[in-house]
This record gives C-alpha cells, sequence and structure tokens, in this order.
C-alpha cells in the first residue's frame, strides 16, 4: 500500500548524479521548476523533458521506480486536465451537456500535465540520488547566509534530517498496526468514504500516539547527548563542490537560457 | 480442524535489489489443541510463517489451508479465517485505540458482525480469561500499566473466540510476574477452552513452561521439530544456531558432566528442582546408614 509513496526514499547506487555536491543538486532543482514555469511551448518543454531525462538516465535510478512515484498524484493529474480541458475558452472541440471541450483547454491542460509530470520527476530524483541526511546538510549550509537575517538555519535542517528520518519508521509502524488490526477483523478496503474514513481511527491512534512516545524518547536522547543546536558544531563530513558540479551547473545554466532566451530573446 | 502449510516459499521485494528470501519450502501440521512453541534466530522467518497461518500474507509459492480452506485461492472469506486463527502481534499494546478497555476488547467482534452487547459480553469474557477484573473496564487503556496494557491487547484477539492462537513473542519486556501471570494464563486457556497455542519466542524457559512440541526455524527453513523435551536435548545444535537451552537444562547437563546421577531431560525449574532434591535426599540417606 506505501510502496508508490517514492518521495523522501533514497536509492543508493553510485552515479555521477549520486556523486554530486548536494548544494549544486539543490540550486539546480530549484533552477529547473523556475524555468518549469517559465516555459510556453511545446519546443521548451521537449528541452526541459529532455533535460530530466538525461539526468534519470544517469543517476543508474530504474525509470519504472520514478514512473511508479506518479501514481499518487494521477488523480491531481487527471483532475487538472480535465478542468482545463472545460474551463478554458476557445475553439470548440466537442461538448458533453453544458460543458464545452475546446481545443485551446486540450493544450493547456497537457502542459499542466507535463508540468505536474516533469516537476515531480525532478523532486523525486533528487531525494533518490541524495541521501536524507547529506540532503539537509545541503540545506542547511544553503541557509547559512539567511540565519544573520534571523533564519534557524541549523533548526530547520535538524528538523527536517528528523522528519525524513522517521518517515520509513512511521511508515513500517503503520503497517505494523494495520496488519494488527486487521488481524482483530478490521477492514480497510471496503465501504463508502466515511465507513472508510471511520475505519482509520483504529490505524491513526496508535500511530499519533507511537510517534508522540518517539518524539519524547528522541529529545531525551539528544539532551542526554549534550544537543544544543548548531553553535561551534563542526561536520564529519564537509561538503565538496568539485569539477562535476561545474559542469552538472554549466549544464543546467545552459538549458536555463536556452529556455529564457526561447521565451523572450526571439522577437 | 488443523492447518496445513505445504511447501511454502516467500520473498520479500521479489526482483528488487532487496529481495530476501524469509521462507524456504516450509512444512508442517499443526493440530487441534496442541501446544507449539516457535523458536529460531532473529529474520528466521517465525513472524513471516504466523502471518501466512491467517492470511495477513498470501502465499506465493505453496498453500495454506486452515480448516479445509486454501487460503491460497482467491476468494477466500479472510474475516472467517481471522477469527479461526487469532493472531498477537509483538508489542501488541502498540494497537490500543479506544477510549475505553471494554470498547476497545469490543473492535474484534464487533468486526465480525456481534451485536454491541454480545460483543461486550464476549469482551467481558476474555478480559476475565487473561485475569483483568471488570474495575478495569471503563478506564482508558492508556491509563494501564505496561503488562495490563498487554493483557488487553491480547484479550482483543481472544473476544474473537480463535481456535488458535498465535503470540508473536507476548512475554517480551514483561517483569518477571507479568510474565508467569500471562503464561499461566495461555496453559489454562489451552486447558478449558481447547484452544491451539502457537507461542513465538527467544525465551526458552517460555517455551519450556508452556509447549510440548517445538519448532525451531532457520534460514526460512524449519529445522528441528519434536517434542519440547527432545528438541531441548540437542543443546550443542541450538547453541549453533545462536539460540539455547533453558537455564536449568543446561544446570543439569553440568551436573550430570560431574557425575551426579540426575537425569538430563529437565526443562522446567521445578523438575529440576524434583531431581536434585531427589539426588540430595539420597546422598543424605547414604551417610546416616
Amino acid at each position: 500500500m506505501f510502496r508508490s509513496v517514492i518521495i523522501g526514499q533514497y536509492y543508493p547506487v553510485e552515479s555521477p548524479v549520486h556523486a554530486l555536491d548536494p548544494r549544486t543538486k539543490i540550486l539546480i532543482t530549484f533552477a529547473f521548476i523556475v524555468v518549469l514555469f517559465v516555459a510556453n511551448n511545446p519546443a521548451m518543454y521537449a528541452v526541459l523533458a529532455g533535460f530530466t531525462l538525461c539526468s534519470v538516465a544517469l543517476s543508474k535510478v530504474p525509470p519504472r521506480l520514478i514512473i511508479r512515484g506518479l501514481r499518487p498524484i494521477l488523480f491531481i493529474l487527471v483532475f487538472t486536465l480535465t478542468l482545463h480541458l472545460f474551463m478554458t475558452q476557445g475553439e470548440e472541440l466537442f461538448r458533453i451537456g453544458p460543458l464545452v471541450a475546446s481545443k485551446e483547454g486540450v493544450v493547456q491542460g497537457v502542459y499542466i500535465a507535463v508540468r505536474l509530470i516533469l516537476l515531480l520527476f525532478t523532486t523525486s530524483l533528487l531525494t533518490l540520488t541524495t541521501s536524507p541526511i547529506s540532503l539537509t546538510d545541503g540545506l542547511e549550509s544553503l541557509m547559512k547566509p539567511f540565519s544573520r537575517v534571523g533564519v534557524p538555519a541549523h533548526e530547520l535542517a535538524m528538523m527536517m534530517t528528523i522528519a525524513l528520518r522517521f518517515i520509513p519508521t512511521l511508515m513500517e509502524e503503520a503497517e505494523r498496526v494495520m496488519k494488527a488490526q486487521m488481524a482483530r477483523g478490521a477492514d480497510f478496503e471496503s465501504g463508502h468514504i466515511l465507513q472508510r474514513a471511520k475505519s482509520l481511527v483504529p490505524l491513526l491512534v496508535p500511530l499519533f500516539v507511537s510517534a508522540f512516545r518517539r518524539a519524547d524518547d528522541l529529545a531525551m536522547a539528544m539532551e542526554a547527548r549534550c544537543y544544543r543546536g548548531g553553535e561551534n558544531r563542526t561536520r564529519m563530513k564537509q561538503l565538496h563542490a568539485g569539477q562535476r558540479d561545474v559542469v552538472a551547473g554549466a549544464a543546467t545554466l545552459l538549458v536555463v537560457s536556452l529556455v529564457v532566451f526561447m521565451r523572450w530573446g526571439v522577437r | 480442524m488443523p492447518v496445513i502449510v505445504e511447501s511454502l516459499s516467500y520473498v520479500y521485494n521479489k526482483n528488487s535489489p532487496f529481495e530476501v528470501k524469509a521462507l524456504d519450502d516450509v512444512s508442517l501440521e499443526i493440530g487441534d489443541n496442541e501446544a507449539i512453541g516457535l523458536i529460531g534466530p532473529t529474520g528466521s522467518g517465525k513472524s513471516t510463517l504466523v502471518q501466512h497461518l491467517n492470511g495477513l500474507i498470501r502465499p506465493q509459492t505453496g498453500r495454506v489451508i486452515v480448516d479445509g480452506t486454501d487460503l491460497s485461492q482467491k476468494k477466500v472469506d479472510m474475516k472467517k479465517v481471522r477469527r479461526r486463527v487469532g493472531l498477537v502481534f509483538q508489542y501488541p499494546e502498540y494497537q490500543l485505540f479506544e477510549e475505553t478497555v471494554l470498547q476497545d476488547v469490543a473492535f474484534g467482534p464487533k468486526n465480525l458482525g456481534y451485536s454491541q452487547e454480545e460483543a461486550e459480553q464476549r469482551a467481558k469474557d476474555a478480559l476475565l480469561a487473561v485475569g483483568l477484573s471488570s474495575s478495569v473496564h471503563m478506564r482508558s487503556p492508556f491509563d494501564l500499566s505496561g503488562g495490563q496494557m498487554r493483557r488487553v491487547a491480547i484479550a482483543g484477539v481472544l473476544a474473537m473466540g480463535p481456535a488458535i492462537l498465535v503470540l508473536d513473542e507476548p512475554t517480551a519486556g514483561l517483569d518477571p510476574r507479568g510474565r508467569d501471570d500471562l503464561l499461566r494464563h495461555l496453559s489454562s486457556l489451552r486447558a478449558e477452552k481447547q484452544m491451539t497455542v502457537v507461542l513465538v519466542s527467544h525465551s526458552m524457559e517460555d517455551v519450556a513452561k508452556v509447549a510440548e512440541r517445538v519448532l525451531v526455524m532457520q534460514r526460512g527453513r524449519i529445522a528441528k521439530d519434536g517434542p519440547t523435551r527432545e528438541v531441548f536435548q540437542a543443546s550443542e545444535e541450538l547453541e549453533a544456531m545462536g539460540l539455547g537451552v533453558p537455564a536449568v537444562t543446561r544446570l543439569m547437563k553440568r551436573l550430570g558432566e560431574k557425575g551426579k546421577p540426575v537425569s538430563q531431560n529437565a526443562i522446567t525449574v521445578e523438575e529440576a528442582a524434583e531431581q536434585i532434591a531427589r539426588v540430595l535426599r539420597a546422598g543424605e540417606g547414604e551417610q546416616h546408614v
């Protein structure tokens, strides 16, 4: 049941993408997302899709795994596609009752869908190729400059590390509680939506109870080891940006400027 | 009606880099009113095996037949199977969720379609069977002690009226008294309700106390299957697997090696005490003559 959620999962293999500095990967993903919203014609999307596909190929992550991650957002995809299909004004394609599907709507809907898919692909690629620890190290280091203006960079990064660290644990726990309740005849799969929501109570209550218990234990364990935030903390693993980061950055810059040029450069 | 497991194999995360073989061609039969101890090192497939018994895991290859129902078939009434085979997971107190103890224990019977009154009656009976008095009925399960919570959770499964009760590490984390109480209740349940009890445990003492037959699992296979006393005679073999035998069995063996005429097949403290007392008494007798 929880297999299809791949955001936050790490796929441990050795590849050029895995070896990149996490900061580089975060910045590239960020730049890519911004540019994704700049794109407004098929050529631009083709460039961006090409970039994504190249990264996936380089990362040695099985494409099957990334595609499977689309499953949870399938509903959103279909929903936005239909919404755009019928809500965009334009040349009539066909009509169902009062709903008019337009040609422009198809185009608009496909754009949005492609945008969502690429968004999910790149962000899951980021977490699939970067271990949670180095991801938060990277974030912390990127946020450091803002700590002057009061952004609690270290605390935010620590919170994220902990959250990411506990995703698999909580999922395992959820599966265990679910099985235990199924052994008591609980049924999570049938019934209408209200019954199903109600059937989640025996799952959610134990899950919350144990999450709070875990939080307490963790806080105590951190205190017992004299944790006091990020002041004067040094690292065992220093982040190093090297040659490959320069290459990856340059490639991204090229794609970004290409799309920006396609959008505003040609008059 | 017995439970029959036929050449059952199971692989986790099949066709992925994380593939793990958990069960490898396991066959066994569990008869009526048996008391079975299931032991084996961590990761030997015990939990996977017991989850097959009530259909929480569907067989990949091989068959599991409960009361004549083949669980590998597509259309199986799982509720019927789960009422026959009650499974108590490790640390079952983490599955409690209701506002009162009584409501929580009644959750299972209500899922089986019993009316509110019937479910509560079953819950009361089950709580009594695990030795909890009516004073806890209206309390929140989260206010109880660890041992009491554990017993409430076990009552939650008992209330469904299973013919076979499978418990995964039921005594883990309990204090000695809680442990003794629980084991005593298990034995009396088996005697009174003609239940079959399957006890998964790392504690050889617990197994010796409750089980009449012991299954030893290793790397997904059944390595040994026999009467408790016989299985515990093979102490070297069990120790090589990272298991062991009850401490008193080890003691009797050592006494035997020292030339004391004690019988070495004692597996519980009581039996051992009796043996040692007999030898001592005999020794005293000789001195007086």
